[in-house]
C-alpha cells in the first residue's frame, strides 16, 4: 500500500470519527492530490518550516474559508436555487434560515456565520405567543447544535434589546450547549443595561456570548458579522483564506531583537501576504467559486465584500524571549509586544491584498486563537495560561493591542463564582473595557460545564469521550480535547477575591 | 488624621455592594471578635499610609470599570475624617457610588458626618441578644443597633450581615429575635446570612466547628418561614472551588 492509500485507510478505519467527519477528511485528501498553489522559494521555505501555516485549508482552495451570507436579503427575497419564497411568518423564517445554513460553504464544511438572528427574526414575531416563540427558538438552537454540530458556527445578537435576543439568551442558559458560538454586539448608546445583564448571566453559565465593541468594529469595517471563533468580517462578504505566522518559530531564527524586527518580521509578513494572495487568486480565478455558487449568483454574497486574513500567534513567548520581564505582568514586556504588533500592522498595510476589496484592498490582521497542535505558543496576543495578572492589570495589558486586529482578537477573562450572584459586576467590567477600547471581551466562569478552548466551546463530557476514544458529535469536540491536553486550558487563572 | 491607613486594596470585588467595586480595607478595629477573619486589620500598627489625594488618584484610574468604592476593614469608620474627605471628593468629581462596610460600632456624630457622603451601608450585626453580642465581640450592641436604625432612617441600609455561629447565635430564639428585629426596622434591606467557618480563626472560637451546609439550609428554611425569604441574599458559600 502506498503512503497516500495508507493515510486514506487510516481515516476510514478511525473509530473516533463519525461517517460525516470521515467524509470531511477524505475530501481534504482528494484536494491535496493537486499541487500547492505556486509560491516563491522563500515563502515555500517558511511554509514548509511551519513558520507560515494555512491551518490545513488544503492545497487548492475551492470555497472561501469564511462566508457571511446576507441573510436579511434571503428573508426578503427568498432563494431561487433553494426553491424558497420569502417567509411569511416566524415558523417559515426559522425554517428558511435552517435550510440555508446547510448550503453555506466554509473551510469546515459547516456555516461559520448564522446571521444577526435576533434582528432577522424579530419582525416575524407578530401574532405568535411568547410560549410558542420560546419553544421555536429553543428547538432552532437544538437543531443547530445537533445538525450543524460545529463549535465554529457563530450566531450574532444585538446591539438592540429584542424579545428574540432575550429568548436566545434564556434558552442558552437552559440548554448549556457548546454550539452555536454566540456574540453580542455591544454599543453604549443602543444596548440597554438590562439586555447586557441578561447576556452576562448567560455568559456566567455558558461562557457565551462574547461581547464585541460594536462602534469600534463598525467604524473600522462597516456592516460586520462575527464568525467562527470571533472573526470580524463584512456581512455579504467573508475571508478567502487565513494564513498565520508563528511568531515564536520565526523568532528562533533571529539574530537578536533588531534582526527580528528589521529583517525577519517584514519578510514573514511579505511571505504570508504572498501566500494569501496566491490562494485568493486560485479561489477566484481557477475554482471560479464566485461565478458559479448560488450565493454569489443570487447576490447573497459579493466578491467585493471579501478579504483575507493574516493571523499571528505566540506573541507572548516572543515578548518574553526578547525581554527580562513577563508578558502580561511587566510593563516593558507589554510595550515590546505592542511594538511588534504595530510593526506587523504597518507592514501589512503597505501590501496590496488581491481580491480584498472588502477591506480597501488590504489584508486584515487577526490574532489567531491557535489550534490544538500548538504546544509552545499562546494563541494570538493572549497572556499565557497561568501567567495572567489581576483582572485590572490584565485589561490594561491587552486592550492597547485590540485596535490593530481589524479581523478579530479576543482575550479570555476568567471570573470566580462570586460573580454569579452579581452579574452587574461583570457588566461594569465589560462596559469599562469597551470604553477603554477593547474589541472583544470573552468571559469564562470556572465551574462552567462548557470549556472555552480557543474561540469556541466544548463540553467537559466531549473531553472525556475523546480521552476514552469515543465518538463526539462535534468535530470541534475532538479538536478541543486535543487543545486541552496541549495548552493547559483548564489551568486558566481564576479571578478570586482577596488574592 | 489626614491620611488613610490601608491594609489592602482589592481593585475588583463582586461581593461588597452593588456592581463591581473597588474595596479599601482600612486598618484598625474597635471590636475584638472571637472569630475575626482579618485579625491583621485589628491592631492600629502601621499599615501603609496614603493621602486622600493618592487614594483618589488610584481610584480614578480604575473608574471606568467600577460602580463605586466600598470602605471596609477592620473598622473603616475609625478613620472617618479622611474617609469622609475621600468620599466627598468622589461625590464631587465622579459618578461613583460610595459604600461603607461597618461593624456598627460608630458614634452618632461620626455616623452623621459620613451619612452625607455615603450611598449605602453594610452593617454587621453579631447578635441581637446583648449578652451574646458581648460574648462574641467583647462589647455590648446598643451602639450597633443605634447605627442600624440611623442608616434605615436615611434609607441607606443596603445590607445587614449576620454570621451564623453554631451554638452561639443560631438557636431558634436567636433567629426569631433577628427576624423580629428586621421586621421592626421595616427597611428595604438585604439580609446576608453567612455560615461560620473556623478556618483562619485565631480567637477563642477557633475550636468551634464550622457550620455545615445542612445546618445552614435548615436555618435558611426557618428564616423563610419567618417571612424573610424576599430579603435574604443568596450566595453559594459551600461551593467546592
Ligand atoms: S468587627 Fe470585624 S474586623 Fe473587627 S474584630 Fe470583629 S470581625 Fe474582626
Amino acid at each position: 500500500m502506498g503512503k497516500n492509500q495508507k493515510k486514506i485507510l487510516s481515516i476510514i478505519s478511525d473509530e473516533t470519527l463519525t461517517v460525516a467527519q470521515k467524509k470531511h477528511f477524505l475530501s481534504i485528501e482528494g484536494e491535496n492530490m493537486l499541487p500547492y498553489v505556486n509560491v516563491s522559494a522563500e515563502t515555500r521555505r517558511f511554509y514548509e518550516q511551519g513558520i507560515l501555516c494555512d491551518l490545513y485549508e488544503g492545497n487548492a482552495p475551492y470555497r472561501p474559508r469564511y462566508v457571511l451570507p446576507d441573510y436579511q436579503k434571503l428573508l426578503e427575497n427568498g432563494s431561487e436555487f433553494l426553491g424558497l419564497k420569502p417567509p411569511q411568518d416566524f415558523f417559515e423564517a426559522i425554517q428558511t434560515l435552517l435550510i440555508a445554513y446547510n448550503h453555506v460553504p466554509s473551510i469546515t464544511g459547516k456555516p461559520v456565520y448564522l446571521g444577526n438572528v435576533d434582528t432577522l427574526l424579530q419582525p416575524f414575531t407578530g401574532g405568535v405567543s411568547e410560549c410558542e416563540l420560546y419553544k421555536q427558538i429553543k428547538w432552532f438552537l437544538i437543531n443547530i447544535d445537533r445538525v450543524l454540530a460545529d463549535g465554529f458556527c457563530h450566531l450574532n445578537i444585538g446591539p438592540y434589546d429584542t424579545l428574540v435576543g432575550r429568548m436566545i439568551l434564556k434558552a442558552e442558559r437552559e440548554l448549556k450547549q457548546p454550539v452555536p458560538n454566540i456574540s453580542l454586539k455591544y454599543c453604549a448608546k443602543s444596548t440597554e443595561d438590562a439586555f447586557l445583564e441578561e447576556a452576562a448571566k448567560t455568559a456566567l453559565i455558558t461562557g457565551k456570548p462574547h461581547f464585541h465593541n460594536h462602534n469600534l468594529i463598525k467604524e473600522q469595517l462597516g456592516d460586520y458579522g462575527v464568525v467562527s471563533c470571533y472573526n470580524n468580517l463584512l456581512i455579504g462578504g467573508g475571508s478567502h483564506t487565513l494564513v498565520r505566522i508563528n511568531l515564536l518559530k520565526l523568532a528562533k531564527e533571529a539574530d537578536g531583537l533588531e534582526d527580528y524586527k528589521e529583517n525577519l518580521l517584514p519578510l514573514a509578513v511579505n511571505s504570508a501576504a504572498e501566500l494569501a494572495n496566491k490562494r485568493n487568486e486560485f479561489l477566484v480565478e481557477e475554482s471560479k467559486f464566485f461565478d458559479s455558487d448560488f450565493l454569489a449568483q443570487e447576490g447573497l454574497i459579493d466578491l467585493d465584500k471579501f478579504s483575507s486574513m493574516i493571523g499571528i500567534f505566540g506573541l507572548a513567548e516572543v515578548a518574553n524571549m526578547f525581554s527580562s520581564g513577563k508578558y502580561g505582568k511587566d510593563e516593558e514586556t507589554n510595550k515590546l509586544g505592542l511594538e511588534l504588533v504595530k510593526l506587523i500592522y504597518d507592514k501589512l498595510t503597505e501590501i496590496e491584498g488581491k481580491y480584498c476589496k472588502g477591506t480597501a484592498n488590504k489584508l486584515t490582521l487577526h490574532a489567531q486563537s491557535g489550534i490544538s497542535e500548538d504546544i509552545e505558543e499562546t494563541p494570538g496576543t493572549r497572556v499565557p495560561i497561568g501567567d495572567e495578572p489581576d483582572l485590572y492589570q490584565h485589561l490594561c495589558a491587552v486592550i492597547p493591542m485590540h485596535k490593530y486586529f481589524n479581523s478579530g482578537i479576543s482575550d479570555i477573562f476568567i471570573f470566580d463564582q462570586t460573580v454569579k450572584d452579581n452579574p452587574k459586576a461583570m457588566c461594569d467590567i465589560i462596559k469599562g473595557a469597551m470604553k477603554q477600547g477593547i474589541r472583544t471581551f470573552t468571559a469564562n466562569q470556572k465551574d462552567s460545564d462548557l470549556i472555552r478552548v480557543t474561540g469556541y466551546l466544548i463540553k467537559k463530557s466531549d473531553l472525556e469521550n475523546f480521552n476514552s476514544s469515543k465518538k463526539n458529535l462535534q468535530l470541534s469536540g475532538n479538536l478541543g480535547a486535543e487543545a486541552v491536553v496541549n495548552q493547559r486550558i483548564l489551568n486558566r487563572k481564576v479571578r478570586k477575591l482577596n488574592e | 488624621m489626614n491620611n488613610l491607613h490601608i491594609n489592602k486594596i482589592v481593585d475588583f470585588s463582586y461581593v461588597d455592594g452593588p456592581g463591581n467595586r473597588l474595596v479599601l480595607f482600612l486598618q484598625g478595629c474597635n471590636f475584638n471578635c472571637q472569630y475575626c477573619h482579618n485579625p491583621e486589620t485589628i491592631p492600629e500598627r502601621k499599615a501603609k499610609s496614603y493621602t486622600v489625594e493618592e487614594t483618589f488618584n488610584y481610584i480614578i484610574k480604575r473608574k471606568d470599570y467600577i460602580a463605586g468604592v466600598t470602605a471596609s476593614g477592620g473598622e473603616c469608620t475609625l478613620q472617618w475624617e479622611p474617609l469622609m474627605k475621600l468620599f466627598a471628593k468622589l461625590k464631587e468629581q465622579t459618578q461613583l457610588t460610595t459604600f461603607i462596610d461597618t461593624n456598627g460600632n460608630v458614634c452618632d456624630k461620626k455616623m452623621d458626618a459620613l451619612l452625607g457622603y455615603t450611598d449605602g451601608f453594610m452593617i454587621d450585626l453579631k447578635a441581637v441578644n446583648y449578652d451574646t453580642h458581648k460574648r462574641i465581640t467583647g462589647k455590648g450592641n446598643e451602639q450597633v443597633i443605634k447605627t442600624i436604625k440611623k442608616a434605615v432612617k436615611h434609607n441607606k441600609l443596603y445590607e445587614l450581615r449576620y454570621v451564623l455561629i453554631p451554638e452561639i447565635n443560631d438557636s431558634k430564639n436567636d433567629l426569631k429575635d433577628l427576624a423580629n428585629f428586621i421586621k421592626y426596622l421595616n427597611a428595604e434591606t438585604y439580609l446576608m446570612l453567612i455560615p461560620y467557618r473556623n478556618q483562619g480563626v485565631v480567637g477563642e472560637f477557633k475550636s468551634l466547628p464550622s457550620m455545615t451546609e445542612d445546618q445552614y439550609n435548615r436555618i435558611l428554611k426557618t428564616m423563610y418561614s419567618l417571612g424573610l425569604e424576599k430579603i435574604i441574599k443568596k450566595r453559594n458559600f459551600f461551593c467546592k472551588n
